[in-house]
């Protein structure tokens, strides 16, 4: 049986917008399956409609802005309103932004944590912030695994909670010290150690884990997408094109010990240098790392491939479909690889904008322009 | 538009756990509403609990000033039996189960180096010295399941751990009368780690 029929999407049934950028009130009612083109003049707020959407599953934008500017100039509020539908669910997130104060959060009418949200309804965004995954520092691709972790265990979300609070606490304890080493210090170490050498060891596991669950259908994505996009200089590209991905350690051997052998230099600067959160997910093209070299084109297929691996992971393991978001999926490249790329994407409900104009041929299920949802104050 | 006193009842009031400035209020204008002598009691029961409400020298419970508490100075209570918890508000729970037939102690409070609570700042130090020199035979650890609760009960097992007195943790798992099907996973997954052999 076809994959795609036993496993149910996760799709956006209505969204209203008010005071949200440059939408003053906007409501949108796409259709449930296939890919809808977001289009429209720059600046018109096409990129503004997928960060509403994303805003209400994680409650901040995937673009890098403060909060703040989500809300409308000379307004001191705003508020995403967001209807989905998942596993025969029906989900109304309702979340307010407001200048002075939290933000609120409901979830079908009661307050609820953000967690929840992005739990119960799974999306996949690609947006061109995503070539600082391949060349950004580490910390952005461990939060990429982290996010993901319940796909390998059930406890994989809460290990996380847990290593970053102890992590905290194991910091602070030794902040606290001024680089004085003392019998009483190094009790209390002992026991900050072994609960870090636990949850620490446990995260560098469950990521292990998802990266050699990942691996496979990472390389066969990149492959797939690299021979359709162009890559090197010119649309040529110099490499064989074989993608790779390994999760490094920064430690050896049992956490536990690298922690005693590193104690005193722990000690002296204030910080904890031994342990996953210093771990990478490294990045390999033909064999070698592609953040140092590969070009632009490449990294962009990396970390396309990367994410749309986890959101096939999600598919096959969580016989679930998330929503999905494509900021300017077509960027550079000419009619015939954009509409290769499109047809290389999985079935859901999908939403993709484009900067220039839907390229020929591209089919999609359904075109808006965006100027058509913003609502005059008439109409309210 | 409030006078002074009122302004200062509010502020005060506004300074309570959980109670914000529209409770603050709230609370305020009731006050001002209710017959004297019914917030005339309310004051008194506060000077009252401040006066003559001190901490258990032994165990650190509530008490009356300069006694031992209600548990400690009741005879029948086995002094061999240490329940360790951080809170006063603790063994009013661990009472209701009429399970427990021991003492207790109160450290008042959990290790959290974020903020600023190390060993010293804990009642850690009179647990040790009741472990040396009373006849203890077992402590029971009972700080709460979260991460600085167990790093507490790591401390202290180390800590207690040489002296010649069985230590144990209470276990972590399933609510009772529920269906295993709604259980949460985190939950389910502790119970799964903490299982034992039938
Ligand atoms: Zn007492």
């Amino acid at each position: 049986m076809d994959r795609q029929t036993t496993s149910s999407h996760t799709c956006v049934e209505r969204l209203l917008l008010r005071n949200f950028r440059n939408f003053f009130c906007g409501s949108f009612e796409p259709p449930l399956r296939g890919m809808t083109a977001i289009v429209g003049p720059n600046g018109a707020g096409k990129t503004t409609l997928l960060e509403a959407i994303y805003y209400a599953i994680n409650q901040r934008s995937f673009r890098v802005v403060d909060r703040e500017a989500l809300i409308q100039t000379g307004s001191n509020t705003a508020v995403v309103r967001a209807l989905f539908r998942c596993d025969d669910r029906e989900l109304l997130v309702e979340t307010e932004l407001c200048r002075d104060q939290r933000s609120r959060l409901q979830l079908n009418r009661q307050p609820v944590r953000t967690r929840e949200i992005r739990t119960l309804v799974p999306m996949t965004i690609f947006s061109p912030e995503d070539l600082m995954i391949v060349q950004g520092p580490p910390a952005g691709r461990r939060l990429l695994l982290d996010n993901a972790l319940g796909l390998v265990d059930v406890n994989g979300p809460e290990t996380v909670e847990v290593a970053n609070r102890i992590i905290k606490q194991r910091n602070a304890l030794l902040r606290r010290t001024g680089g004085h080493r003392s019998t009483s210090l190094v009790r209390s170490l002992e026991v900050w150690d072994e609960e870090w050498a636990n949850a620490g060891t446990k995260l560098a596991e469950y990521r292990e884990q998802l990266v050699s669950m990942l691996e496979p259908v990472f390389c066969e994505l990149y492959s797939l997408y690299s021979s359709v996009v162009p890559t090197g200089k010119g649309g040529m590209s110099s490499s064989e094109g074989r993608a790779g991905v390994s999760y490094r350690r920064s430690w050896k051997g049992r956490l536990v010990d690298a922690l005693r052998e590193s104690r005193d230099e722990d000690i002296r600067r204030g910080v904890t240098t031994c342990g996953p959160h210093r771990d990478d997910l490294v990045l390999y093209l033909d064999s070698r790392e592609a953040r140092l070299q590969a070009s632009q084109g490449e990294h962009r297929t990396l970390a396309l491939a990367l994410r749309m691996a986890l959101h096939q992971l999600v598919i096959d393991r969580d016989h679930r479909v998330p929503l999905l978001l494509l900021d300017d999926l077509f960027s550079e490249l000419d009619e015939t690889r954009a509409r290769a790329l499109k047809e290389a994407m999985p079935v859901g409900q999908a939403f993709l904008t484009t900067a220039n104009g839907l390229p020929k041929g591209v089919g999609v299920d359904q075109v808006v322009d965006v100027r058509t949802l913003q609502l005059a104050a008439a109409d309210l | 538009m409030y006078t002074a006193s009122l302004r200062a009842l509010v502020d005060e009031l506004g300074k309570l756990p959980g109670v914000g400035p529209k409770s603050a209020q709230r609370i305020a204008f009731y006050l001002l509403r209710i017959p004297s002598e019914d917030a005339l009691r309310l004051a008194e029961a506060i000077i009252a609990v401040k006066e003559r409400t001190a901490f258990c020298p032994r165990c650190f419970n509530v008490a009356e000033v300069d006694e031992l508490c209600e548990i400690c100075s009741d005879p029948s209570r086995d002094a061999g039996t240490i329940c360790v918890v951080e809170d006063p508000r603790d063994i009013a729970a661990v009472e209701r189960t009429r399970r427990f037939g021991g003492t207790y102690h109160v450290l008042h409070g959990a290790l959290n180096p974020l903020e600023g609570v190390g060993p010293e700042q804990l009642r850690i130090q009179e647990l040790v010295s009741r472990v040396k020199e009373d006849s203890v035979r077992e402590v029971i650890l009972c700080t709460n399941p979260n991460l600085e609760g167990e790093a507490t009960a790591m401390y202290l097992a180390r800590l207690l751990g040489p002296l010649d007195v069985r230590v144990s943790r209470i276990a972590s798992g399933l609510p009772v009368g529920g269906d295993l099907e709604y259980a949460d996973e985190l939950t389910l997954g502790r119970a799964l780690e903490g299982r034992h052999d039938v």
